[in-house]
């Protein structure tokens, strides 16, 4: 709906004033996030796939997994190759290009939980140690931003993982092949993420676009299924010693409703 | 509450002054009822009013100010002048030539070209656009003699001194005309090459020692020791 | 407990050596270089000065443009000299964790320009840089509401440790780069890398203040001397 390159001042004195009064213009819950909507398998040429709406909010994730190198520093690990694309279509504010430090943040944000969160255990995916190994791409798409750009790259990411399957490879003369057959990923943990804005002196879970203009202050926090914290990026404005802890502990009960919605899709993943 | 004039050094950050009814001067902010510094400055509080020199900043240009600028860009119906600001000082070219001119008849560059030095006054600024300058009046105008020199803009009021005080005594001492750019730079034309090296010197002196007290006393030592030695 | 020493034989919450001076580079508006250990950090700071090119610039406040890059021979092995995802990520992180802390709306239409160098990496680059690129904003005479301190905190070998070395950074559980503002208790900058349970964050971070606090009475102290040894030399003249 929104094309609108400036928000309104007035908008954004509205919404100051309601979270003043700890109120929201979409009239949310502080700690709520919009409705959650995850789609399984939608790219069936891929190896896993997802697509999830936060709100307004549109991510598609696409994994595809092949054979490759490892990294000379980890012979024996898996290689995780995260890419997060937010395309022209997405916002009148996207251009096309090569990923701007925005796309290359929020890539980081999803490779560092998914990676720091110990999701899928690398070293499983080793068919000969520093020769060859599984790859897997998770590219991610942003294709329409109302906001909370990183929670639903994290969440299509996930998802897509959590679909993903691989196929079985056979070594023979030390060279690996691939055949038909799959298995699904060696998957350990479930990371997902909430990310909250401070706006005066409320903070908000899963801004809309509006709102992450009219913030001051900004955080992601990533739990495991443990309530482990697995990521954090507070890179934009200042919060109180006292808004952290507290954006800590709203960002975990955020995040395991969250998590609810994606055992809908995939039971095991709390 | 009182006058107090303590030209303490206080960084950003750093609390000035703790009260009620203190009113807000430069370079500083208030959260709650302390005030506190946002550069690294002498503070000072005079009739209850809290401020910091600042030791170190960038020219913003004010209306009514004198500055002393460079020509960077000559263009059809105006000159571009670098005021060692963030913002450009721009000089119309009516404001050379006069009222009526033809721009297929006339070329800037035989007025003024890049890299001159020009003394103007600010007409007009607000942070939105350039900075207007102006040429027309007593001493503004192209410049052909003498030596730059650059000061800090902030110690600017220093290089003045009380009412004056150093400039004056500067200017008398070493017999050089002194052109005071609030853009931080100086002109200095006098009656020998030396003695505006030493006029130089003196405004690098007073830039580097700004917050040093006892600056009058020293300057006034190294001209009398300095014209006595017949350096002229 | 008490068994406990890290691979530099440092305590859980002891700091590396730290140099700082201020003013180190003529050209710039402001300057300064940190050493952190191993790790040194060279910055410089531009502005506000005229944006290139001009439509960049905002009507109502300065812009913060910041480029963290790591020198080629910073490293063991010798580093592209072309800015890297980490890279790019860390320049806008460090961009935002400053840029809060200036009054940016006092210069419009201007662009105030950080330049982060790397020179020797051994963990806490991204700390390093901030603390001098706050020394260096603050040389510059640009306003600001505090100094911004940072240092990382992390998990090694189970326990939390300040200060990481390069080494530990590569074995650590969890590393947590951190900057705030000590004497204003404002973060400007945190990121985890790594898992921590929630009382673990908290020790983490708690360790974290201490160190800041520490670093920012160093920053303090190398601005003021930066201006009293010119004091100093003046009267000792005389």
């Amino acid at each position: 709906m929104s094309s609108r390159l400036v928000i309104p001042e007035l908008t954004k004195r509205r919404i100051r004033e309601l979270a003043s009064q700890r109120r929201r213009i979409d009239k949310r819950g502080l700690a709520e996030f919009r409705t959650v909507f995850i789609e399984r398998g939608i790219i069936p040429q891929a190896d896993g796939s997802a697509l999830v709406h936060i709100g307004n909010t549109k991510a598609i994730a696409g994994i595809k997994i092949d054979l490759g190198q490892p990294y000379p520093d980890m012979p024996n690990a898996g290689v995780l190759a995260v890419n997060v694309e937010l395309m022209p279509l997405a916002s009148p504010t996207f251009e096309p290009g090569p990923p701007d430090e925005r796309a290359v943040e929020v890539a980081r944000i999803v490779d560092r939980a998914i990676r720091e969160g110990r999701m899928i255990d690398l070293e499983e995916l080793v068919i000969t140690p520093g020769r060859e190994v599984y790859v897997i791409f998770v590219d991610t798409y942003l294709v329409d931003h109302d906001g909370n750009m990183i929670d639903a790259c994290v969440l299509a990411s996930v998802a897509a993982l959590l679909d993903a399957t691989m196929r079985k490879a056979i070594v023979s003369e030390g060279r690996a092949r691939l055949i038909d057959e799959r298995s699904p990923l060696p998957i350990r943990h479930y990371p997902l993420t909430a990310t909250i804005c401070r706006i005066g002196e409320t903070l908000i879970v899963d801004p809309i676009l509006e709102e992450e203009e009219t913030a001051e202050a900004r955080i992601t926090i990533g739990f495991d299924e443990e309530d482990r914290i697995c990521m954090i990026q507070h890179s934009i404005g200042m919060l109180r010693y006292s808004e952290l802890y507290q954006a800590i502990n709203i960002s975990r009960e955020a995040v395991s409703r969250l998590r609810k919605e994606l055992c809908k899709v995939f039971p095991n993943a709390g | 509450m009182s006058t107090i004039e303590e030209r303490r050094l206080v960084l950003p950050g750093d609390l000035v002054v703790e009260g009620e009814g203190y009113e807000l001067g430069a370079n500083v902010y208030r959260d709650g009822v302390k005030i506190y510094s946002q550069v690294i400055g002498l503070a000072s509080i005079v009739d209850n009013k809290v401020s910091v020199t600042a030791l170190k900043g960038v020219y913003i240009p004010k209306r009514g100010d004198i500055v002393v600028g460079i020509v960077r860009e000559v263009g059809i119906t105006r000159w571009l002048i670098d005021i060692n600001s963030p913002y450009q000082g721009v000089l119309p070219a009516v404001d050379v030539i006069g009222r009526k001119f033809s721009t297929d008849k006339i070329d800037l560059k035989d007025y003024l070209k890049v890299g001159d030095v020009i003394v103007a006054r600010v007409v007009s600024f607000d942070r939105t656009t350039d900075a207007i300058l102006t040429v027309d009046g007593k001493g503004l105008g192209r410049v052909d003699n003498g030596r730059l020199e650059y000061i800090t803009p902030t110690k600017i009021p220093r290089l003045i001194g009380k009412k004056g005080s150093m400039i004056n005594l500067i200017k008398k001492e070493s017999g050089c005309n002194i052109t005071i750019g609030k853009n931080g730079v100086i002109l200095i034309e006098g009656p020998s090459r030396e003695l505006e090296e030493l006029v130089a010197e003196l405004v690098k002196k007073i830039d580097r020692e700004a917050h040093v007290p006892g600056l009058t006393d020293r300057v006034a030592e190294i001209l009398r020791s300095s014209m006595k030695g017949g350096q002229v | 407990m008490s068994e406990f020493t890290r691979r530099d034989g440092r305590k859980p919450d002891e700091l590396r050596p730290i140099k700082m001076k201020v003013g180190v580079l003529d050209k710039a508006d402001g300057s300064a270089y940190v050493e952190q250990g191993g790790t040194k950090v060279l910055v410089a700071v531009y502005g506000p000065r005229e944006v290139h090119p001009r439509h960049l610039g905002l009507p109502e406040s300065a812009i913060v443009r910041c480029r963290y890059h790591m020198a080629p021979f910073s490293t063991k092995e010798r580093k592209s000299p072309t800015p890297t995802r980490r890279e790019i990520e860390l320049s806008k992180v460090i961009k935002e964790a400053l840029a809060s802390t200036i009054m940016l709306d006092l210069y419009p239409r201007t662009t105030i320009d950080i330049f982060v160098e790397v020179l020797q990496a051994d963990g806490g680059t991204r700390c390093a840089g901030i603390t001098a690129a706050s020394l260096a904003l603050a040389h510059a005479g640009i306003p600001m509401i505090d100094l911004v301190s940072a240092c990382a905190v992390g998990k090694w070998n189970g326990r939390i440790i300040v200060d990481l070395t390069g080494e530990e950074d590569e074995e650590c559980e969890a590393d947590m780069p951190v900057a705030l503002m000590p004497s204003l208790e404002r973060v400007t900058l945190i990121q985890l890398n790594g898992r921590l349970t929630p009382d673990e964050f908290l020790e983490a971070f708690n360790l974290a203040v201490k160190a800041c606090k520490y670093i920012g009475e160093l920053q303090k102290a190398t601005l003021r001397s930066y201006y009293e040894k010119i004091k100093e030399e003046v009267l000792y003249e005389q």
